[in-house]
């Protein structure tokens, strides 16, 4: 087959000629890219890290978080019900290396910056099982541990970040369960009010008023979903305080439904994408029998509806 | 008494460093896959799932598979060329420094030093260890190429030669990173094009560490193991050069819906289709091989180990189009498929044909017989039965889940909460354990049947 002058028996020649053929779709896909506008697009509300963030991004890495969450959410209907509006170019800008995994075994997190409260990421992280009981989310207790403010400095100076030295001090009095927390609660940050479908006042109030059976399953969904910051009974967590303290008495039905639904920034997370509208409505109802079950047996306490407000605003 | 020639020791060598990191690798891997169950099997810091699955995939991939590649690919190359090694002791010194890196590279995952890029997750001063271990590779494979005593260049040796070549270019490029500290470093590229490196890398490392070695293995073993030629030279060469000229292309389809601009995702994904035609090139060659006597597959027990390889290549390399596809992507992308899929390309196609190949060069080095073929055939077929349940477990699992995760309902809120559907998953992950610990008792059986059939090799040129 092959001529005793061919380029087969010519290892140079080959070679090299073995790394042109290499190169032709490496520069095209590759080294190419590299140099287009359309690869280095920034949002306006793109900002670097702050040094506690990244050194929460650097324990995210080494934790190796990037194996089970991904962090982009796909311009699929499903996806961004689910999380919320789908990953831009623009966000990316900053991101060395980008993170968006190539595995969802836990939920994505692009969009997880301000769905929940700072105690409840660190109580999550802690111990996941106390929120999803069925879970198979390590414990990351072991990051109740000080944050290392020297390397975080080292790294904000090598990305050419800037920072002040309150900044360095942030992370030097915090603790690692602290800055992961922070990088986790500025996930989406670019994107402020991201949630893909919302609830209006008005899906409350002339469909769902009527509504006033619980069925079993809504019990279980209080379960799987609510029990773990509430209470099985709604007595409360540390996480949260009894509903009989935060739903109002008498109760008003309408933002209890949109907060429930919406979320409370940096509180509660929203439910909309997941559970049907009634199902929503009868968490509603299902919440107010706990919380009145409880006033029937404790004095009634002073009651705080503006956590319940900010979700009518919302 | 005689002794195995210094080249002989070398691919020994080699190849005991390779088993060595092969077992440490898949005992991780069962450990993880009982973690994706049961979260209790989390052990403090170092044995947390996000640590060890890094492990596990570089274990396996440069421990077991370089490790392994550097020692077929040195027999191969002495034969090939018809002379010995032209640095024997370079070599030498090189598998020293190649376990060295690896253990070092092992234990900085372990305390998570990561660059977090799929396959290039050692951190800097681990990267320039393994640049290090190529060049001197590089160095010994060229070189005994170029002074080689025979003047034509077997198929085999092209596939060699080109993985040398590819290797070098995306390791280096992707592994460019921002220096912060001794133990942590920053991509240099950013955003969209940190992506889209790391997955033109992540594809060809695919292509280039576990296609074209095992490709250069296949090519040299079948014909040898079945003393029948290869079916068709010029099918070689188009194969050979079509599969090394479109492989480069194709990274984007692990980017498909991604923020990444279409024109790069669509002719990522085009590629990926194109792709199939050499790679069945190289599956048809090796299947019209066998075809003058299939009988072969029962009479010489090596022959269905390659057989069975190029059948799961043949697989590997149909399946995978087809998930670069948009409509496919979309359901599968994210879900245990994608795992399904890497292991029947490693379980199936690298280890039936890596570990076929050992046991060839083994009774050739020791000038002996296999120490029995009935353990081997038990090897084959545990192996076999281990991965293919492994990899149809994964694909099932992977649907449902990602059809749970589009399920609507009847007013277009998602019907199941993330934790519903992934609860789902774990009869499946409880069943991967099984058919992952079958797999691993197959893979003892190959130890052991190798390394008797070492001893025997042994005892017989003592005797003599």
């Amino acid at each position: 087959m092959s001529k005793d002058n061919s380029i087969y028996s010519k290892i140079i020649p080959l070679v090299i000629t073995m790394a042109v053929v290499v190169l032709v779709g490496t520069v095209i896909t590759m080294a190419m890219p590299l140099l287009r506008d359309d690869m280095h697009p920034k949002l306006e509300s793109t900002k670097e890290y702050t040094a506690i963030e990244l050194e929460g991004r650097n324990i995210y890495q080494r934790e190796g978080c990037v194996n089970c969450h991904s962090q982009m959410v796909r311009p699929l209907t499903a996806d961004v019900v689910r999380y919320g509006d789908y990953t831009k170019a623009g966000e990316e800008f900053y991101e060395r290396p980008f993170l968006w995994g190539s595995k969802r075994t836990g939920p994505d997190l692009s969009r997880n910056g301000g769905r929940y409260s700072d105690e409840w990421q660190i109580a999550h992280l802690k111990n996941p099982k106390q929120f999803y009981p069925k879970t198979n989310m390590p414990s990351y207790a072991f990051l109740d541990r000080p944050a290392n403010a020297v390397d975080a400095e080292k790294s904000m100076k090598a990305l050419k970040y800037p920072y002040t030295q309150e900044d360095i001090d942030l992370v030097a009095r915090s603790t690692e369960l602290e800055a992961l927390t922070a990088y986790l609660q500025s996930l989406g940050a670019d994107i402020p009010d991201n949630l893909y479908v919302k609830v209006e006042y008005s899906d409350y109030e002339d469909k769902m008023a009527p509504m006033s059976t619980v069925s079993p399953e809504t019990k279980v969904a209080f379960v799987d979903n609510c029990a773990g910051c509430h209470g099985t009974e709604g007595e409360g967590t540390e996480i949260a305080a009894p509903l009989s303290d935060v739903i109002p008495d008498p109760v008003i039905d309408g933002p209890l439904f949109v907060s429930i639904a919406n979320g409370i920034p940096y509180t509660m997370p929203s439910h909309i994408g997941i559970m049907t509208k009634r199902r929503i409505w009868e968490l509603v109802l299902y919440a107010k029998e706990l919380a009145n079950k409880k006033r029937t047996v404790a004095t009634t306490t002073n009651t705080d509806i503006s956590a319940v407000d900010s979700g009518i605003n919302k | 008494m005689k002794e195995i020639s210094i080249d002989s020791k070398i691919v020994m060598g080699y190849i005991y460093s390779s088993l060595f990191w092969g077992v440490i690798g898949l005992l991780i891997g069962l450990l993880i896959s009982i973690q994706m169950w049961d979260p209790d099997f989390n052990f403090g810091e170092y044995f947390t799932f996000g640590r060890l699955r890094t492990v596990h995939t570089n274990v396996l991939a440069y421990g077991l598979g370089i490790g392994a590649e550097m020692g077929v690919f040195y027999y191969i190359i002495t034969k090939l060329t018809k002379r010995t090694l032209l640095f024997p002791k370079l070599a030498m010194v090189n598998l020293v420094i190649f376990n060295i890196g690896i253990l070092a590279g092992t234990i900085t995952l372990f305390m998570g030093y990561t660059q977090s890029l799929e396959y290039a997750e050692f951190e800097w001063p681990i990267d320039i260890g393994i640049v290090i271990i190529w060049v001197l590779f590089a160095i010994n494979v060229i070189g005994t190429v170029a002074t080689r005593k025979e003047k034509h260049m077997y198929v085999s040796l092209w596939y060699i030669l080109v993985t040398v070549v590819a290797v070098a270019i995306l390791y280096i490029v992707n592994n460019l990173a921002i220096i912060a500290t001794l133990t942590k470093s920053y991509h240099l590229f950013s955003g969209l094009n940190s992506a889209n490196v790391q997955w033109w890398y992540g594809h060809n490392a695919v292509g280039f560490l576990f296609t074209t070695p095992i490709l250069a293995m296949f090519y040299y073993f079948l014909p040898k193991s079945t003393n029948m030629p290869i079916y068709s030279h010029r099918l070689s060469i188009i194969s050979f050069w079509s599969l090394v000229f479109m492989y480069l292309w194709t990274g984007a389809h692990h980017l498909v819906y991604s923020p990444i601009p279409d024109w790069l995702q669509t002719l990522g994904i085009v590629f990926t289709i194109v792709l199939v035609a050499p790679s069945w090139g190289s599956v048809i060659n090796g299947y019209m091989t066998v075809q003058p006597d299939w009988s072969k597959m029962n009479s010489q027990y090596l022959t269905k180990f390659f057989i069975l390889g190029i059948t799961f290549y043949g697989l590997q390399t149909l399946q995978g189009p087809s998930q670069g596809l948009r409509a496919i992507s979309s359901l599968i992308h994210f879900t245990d498929w994608v795992p399904g899929h890497v292991h029947m390309g490693t379980m199936g196609w690298v280890v039936l044909v890596t570990t076929a190949s050992m046991y060839y060069i083994v009774t050739k080095i020791y000038n002996t017989t296999i120490y029995s073929e009935k353990l081997a055939n038990t090897h084959f077929w545990l192996v076999l039965i281990g991965q293919v349940v492994f990899s149809i477990t994964m694909w099932i699992t992977g649907i449902r889940q990602g059809a749970m995760w589009k399920s609507y309902n009847d007013d277009g809120t998602l019907m199941y909460t993330f934790m519903e559907t992934l609860v789902g998953n774990y009869p499946y992950w409880q069943m991967r354990t099984i058919s992952g610990a079958v797999f691993i008792v197959g893979m003892l059986f190959f130890l052991f049947t190798l390394i008797m059939t070492v001893v025997k090799g042994k005892r017989e040129m003592s005797s003599k």
